[in-house]
């Protein structure tokens, strides 16, 4: 059943639900017209069926031309049959006798009837003016009867009893049977409510008020809500961005002794081989080949001292999250050679097997080198306190399938002191550190980076000593990058 | 003639060049190990060597060649040239301590200062 109010038409009644059943104290015939004329005339345009009960003072044929002249279009109303116009004798009184159980059932049936013709229900008006007094207390049966059922069906039911022949005990009755009551007199309207429906609309409206005063905090909270969020995770982002940023730096400042030893030994070089030059120049007659070879190694060695200085700048660089089609094995070779020191000053044995010809990534070139530099610098410390064993870290990158298809799979294996099987997702964990000084953020960034490329980033215990790391990066035919 | 130990081929070739166009006759090796196993180092005037290189470092051939008598003045030139390994090298018998990049006259003095020239 539809919940839309129903235009009754009465103006000071308004809208009403389904289900409404309501009288209406006349004291002449115009104000008769004036109720119904309106009331079915609402009806009609709002797609219901209608019937209109008739009984003095008016005919059913005055009535057919009263709506004529106030309903627009009414033939059409009729030519389809969506009102009738029904003795009031015929419908309460066949057989001279109220039958409560007939009189109900013919409603339904009609209600039925219309429901299945399309209409949204029905409007009923029924007048009484016929009633004499030994049927008023079956009628008011009747009444009580439908005012009980009415809650629950499409049905709007107008009952008018002449207020000139109604007494106060009358009155009561049918206010009594009726939902409200409204009267016109003098002009002026009087609706006339009973207790239980002055409490039940006070109530629909305190629900009303209350709704929409949730509605109105939970709209807000919502909003509120939306907004912390959306600022939590802009600072979440900030956050996680200059924190990565720190941990580069902390790696990188790890570094800054290989880095001094990296620039400073093509400088010394650049310098002896300038130093030479000059010295074969001056030779009589100058040593021109020599000073010639003496100065090519000059040209390569800045050249050596530029390109470490280039790639520690891209490492230190913020990245600014651009992405382009990275040559995986090549981004390796570039971190090896920044670390080269560091893998001498430990002593460390590094075993490169980079396949060639891979398919490159799609990627955030910068955070994958800092990426790999974590795991190449997490290796060697592991492998600072080893000495029984050669502290061997074995690189490797291949084809890999991940879960949605194929891509890189990069290893960083080492032999150091390795991780209990239950620790082995702690690693990964935010400030989960093994190292005296360490910061417990690389691999946690690490494998937030894995993820921000749509790949994966986890550790396995090797047979015999340390762990190996595994990354795996989606290819870029891969459909999910 | 001057002996030269550094694992970075470039410095190498830069000292040998340096030494060589001053006139000393100059050999270079890429480790300690391989200098170890070179035969005629009874012809070697002095030794300028690397600290950090990847087997046998700098120091440990310093100090190996102490223990077994040798008399071969050391120049350590290196590139993590702080006071902890200064102290070791000139401790261990280095005659002179040069951290890169060097000058190329103090290089050229401390090799003419280990030779007696």
């Amino acid at each position: 059943m539809t919940t839309a109010l129903r235009n009754t038409g009465i103006e000071p009644v308004g809208e009403m639900p389904w289900g409404t059943h309501f009288c209406h104290f006349y004291e002449t015939r115009d104000d008769l017209l004036e109720t119904l004329l309106p009331f079915f005339k609402a009806g009609l345009e709002a797609g219901e069926f209608c019937a209109w009960v008739v009984s003095e003072p008016l005919t059913e044929e005055e009535v057919w031309q009263t709506l004529d002249r106030a309903v627009p279009g009414l033939d059409r109303y009729v030519s389809d049959q969506s009102i009738e116009v029904l003795k009031a004798r015929d419908v309460y009184l066949a057989g001279g006798e109220i039958d409560l159980h007939r009189i109900t059932s013919n409603w339904s049936a009609k209600l039925e009837r219309a429901l299945s013709r399309g209409y949204q229900g029905i409007r009923v008006s029924g007048n009484t003016a016929w009633l004499e007094q030994k049927h008023w207390r079956d009628f008011m049966e009747y009444e009580a009867e439908l005012n009980r059922g009415i809650g629950d069906q499409p049905m709007v039911v107008l009952c008018t009893y002449p207020l000139t022949t109604s007494g106060a005990t009358e009155f009561l009755d049918v206010a009594g049977t009726h939902q409200f009551a409204v009267a016109k007199r003098r002009g002026r309207w009087q609706v006339v409510e009973t207790p239980q429906l002055t409490q039940a609309k006070a109530e629909i409206a305190r629900l009303n008020r209350d709704l929409e005063q949730r509605v109105l905090e939970r709209t807000t909270e919502l909003e509120a809500a939306i907004g912390d969020q959306k600022r939590a995770s802009e600072a979440l982002q900030e956050a996680q961005k200059a924190l990565a940023h720190v941990t580069r730096l902390t790696t990188i400042s790890e570094l800054t002794a290989s880095l001094a030893h990296e620039v400073n030994q093509p400088l010394a070089a650049i310098v002896a081989n300038a130093t030479a030059s000059l010295s074969w120049l001056d030779h009589t007659p100058p040593a021109l080949d020599e000073a010639v070879e003496s100065m090519q190694l000059v040209i390569r060695d800045a050249q050596r001292a530029g390109d470490v200085i280039a790639h520690a700048r891209a490492l230190v660089k913020k990245s600014d999250g651009e992405k382009s089609l990275v040559d995986v094995d090549q981004m390796i070779r570039e971190v090896l050679s920044l670390v080269q020191p560091e893998v001498q000053k430990h002593a460390v044995v590094v075993e490169e097997a980079l396949a060639e010809g891979l398919p490159p990534v799609l990627g955030d070139r910068i955070r994958l080198q800092q990426l790999v530099l974590n795991l190449i610098m997490n290796g060697i410390d592991a492998m600072a306190g080893v000495t029984a064993r050669p502290r061997r870290l074995i690189i490797s990158c291949e084809r890999g399938q991940g879960e949605d298809g194929p891509g890189v799979l990069v290893g960083v294996q080492d032999a150091g002191v390795g991780a209990a099987a239950h620790d082995l997702e702690k690693l990964f964990d935010p400030f989960f550190t093994t190292k005296r000084d360490g910061l417990g953020m690389g691999l946690s960034i690490g494998r937030s980076i894995a993820q921000a490329h749509g790949g994966r980033l986890w550790a396995r215990r090797n047979a015999d000593h340390g762990l190996t790391f595994h990354l795996l990066l989606p290819e870029k035919s891969n459909p999910r990058v | 003639m001057v002996c030269v130990v550094d694992d970075d081929e470039s410095l190498r070739r830069s000292v040998r060049n340096l030494l060589s166009s001053v006139g000393f006759r100059v050999e270079t090796f890429a480790s300690a190990e391989e200098f170890l196993e070179s035969t005629h180092r009874a012809d070697i005037g002095c030794l300028v060597l690397d600290l950090r290189m990847a087997g046998m470092n700098g120091l440990d051939l310093l100090r190996h060649l102490a223990a077994t008598g040798s008399r071969i003045p050391v120049i350590i030139l290196t590139a993590h040239s702080d006071e902890e390994a200064r102290r070791q090298s000139l401790g261990a018998g280095a005659v002179a301590f040069l951290g890169k990049p060097f000058r190329s006259d103090a290089l050229l003095d401390a090799v003419r200062t280990a030779l007696g020239m």
